[in-house]
């Protein structure tokens, strides 16, 4: 076999198995996923395919909303119940069965850059702080109709340090499930 | 007066019929590069895959992880080829020596090449320094057979110093008779840049007749050629540029002798 063509045959065998490979780590990438799509089936039905939907839309407002009824809160980023909201919402708001779903909350990542700090003159490192919030879009859970939208904000990331040796970046955390749970009032 | 090339007519194409004698020195690559090559592989694999996660799953909550699987790896992809590359290139190699050639096994295939069979050799030896500190010698031999192949054996051999000088003998005791018949029945023979003639020595317009030499010396990689009353070389080239110098300077130390110790070195 000359050398062009084993390495040809090489590259084939090489792409073919990591192609086998990728896919396979893909599959088990979304089993704990579909696992919480079909726990957001059990409890909200065909309601939690409702954000899927939604528009986004730069929500500046912080308003508080009174809703009366069960709500089913779905991350929106694969339509699966999104438990850790879920779980903080007092009983009396929490569904057993899709007939008893009045609205759904659809939470929506936003990531956005929280502060910058440069290092050195002229700057040569950077800190750059992030925080992740919360876009949720409160809709009527028969009509799909959009009720309410609300910006819940995440934690302040961490501060940046006084000297570094090396650009950084610095994460807050994602909004404490109680604020959500508190919103619905 | 006639140009001739400074090769034996020697008869057959490089053969891979084993020779009459028994080898009288073997040599081989430093290291297995089966080891280099399994490390490419897998590398190009682990890439591959983490490449078609970055860019075909849907489950990448944030850009940022997306892209950080796309770029390593295609990174890891890369350097998986450059390392199967390497391994491909540079594959277990065993040279064996003989009174009437050499033979070299690549991958258990052997092929066997008679001396008055190589029509050129080439070298490039270069010593290394860094921060003025010797770090090493770089070796580069280059042989072309009558059929057209090439063989290059370098510092992926060990003692290729020792493998280089033998190849150097046996290629110029091959070829030196018939250059020297050239020579001596008036033609001029070409060695890359520099043309040797029964009168004189040259480089393309750059002529010294052999009463005007003062001295040719081998420095620092370069034949540099002295007329007399001149301070500087009238004319220098390459060491690396010149198919079989041993022939060469073999030539010049006829005509004029060597008295550079350099020179007697390299020859």
């Amino acid at each position: 076999m000359s050398g062009l063509l084993q390495r040809i045959v090489v590259l084939v065998v090489c792409t073919v198995v990591a192609a086998g490979l990728a896919f396979g780590v893909i599959y088990v990438q979304g089993i704990p996923i579909r696992r919480a799509q079909e726990a957001a089936g059990r409890v909200l039905g065909d309601k939690a395919s409702l954000c899927s939907a939604v528009v986004r839309k730069d929500i500046k407002t912080r308003t508080r909303v009174n809703f009366d009824g069960k709500i089913g809160i779905v991350d929106a980023f694969d339509g699966s119940l999104y438990e850790k909201y879920q779980d903080a919402l007092p009983a009396e708001r929490q569904p057993a069965k899709p007939d008893e779903v009045r609205g759904i909350l659809c939470l929506f990542d936003k990531q956005s850059v929280f502060g910058t700090s440069k290092y050195g003159n002229p700057a040569k490192y950077f800190c750059t702080r992030f925080s992740k919030d919360l876009e949720g879009y409160l809709l009527d859970a028969e009509t799909g109709k959009l009720i309410t939208a609300h910006l819940f904000y995440g934690t302040d990331p961490s501060d940046c340090p006084e000297t570094t040796d090396s650009s950084v970046t610095r994460y807050g955390d994602l909004p404490p499930p109680d604020e959500v749970a508190a919103w619905f009032g | 007066m006639q140009a001739a090339n400074p090769t034996f007519t020697g008869t057959a194409s490089a053969t891979s019929a084993p020779f009459a004698t028994a080898h009288i020195a073997e040599f081989s690559s430093r290291k297995k590069t089966g080891m280099l090559r399994a490390l490419g592989i897998l590398a190009l694999i682990a890439g591959e895959a983490a490449l078609i996660v970055g860019i075909a799953s849907p489950y990448f909550r944030d850009s940022q992880a997306r892209i950080g699987s796309i770029v390593i790896g295609a990174s890891a992809a890369l350097i998986g080829l450059v390392f199967f590359e390497a391994g491909q290139r540079y594959r277990q190699v065993f040279v064996r020596l003989f009174a009437e050639g050499f033979a070299i096994t690549r991958d258990h295939k052997e092929t066997s090449v008679r001396w008055p069979d190589v029509t050129t050799i080439y070298q490039a030896v270069t010593k290394n320094y860094y921060n003025g500190v010797y770090t090493g010698t770089t070796y580069n031999y280059t042989l072309h057979t009558r059929d057209g192949k090439k063989h290059v054996f370098n510092n992926t051999i060990k003692n290729i110093a020792d493998l280089g000088n033998a190849l150097q003998n046996g290629v110029t005791n091959a070829l030196l008779p018939g250059v020297m018949q050239a020579f001596n029945s008036g033609q001029s023979v070409q060695f890359g840049p520099v043309a040797v003639s029964p009168l004189s020595l040259s480089k393309g317009p750059q002529q010294v007749d052999w009463i005007n030499i003062d001295k040719v010396s081998v420095d620092k990689g370069y034949l540099k050629v002295w007329e007399r009353g001149k301070r500087r070389a009238t004319f220098s080239a390459p060491v690396k540029a010149i198919p079989n110098l041993l022939v060469c300077l073999e030539i010049i130390d006829r005509r004029v002798g060597l008295s550079d110790p350099k020179a007697k070195r390299a020859k």
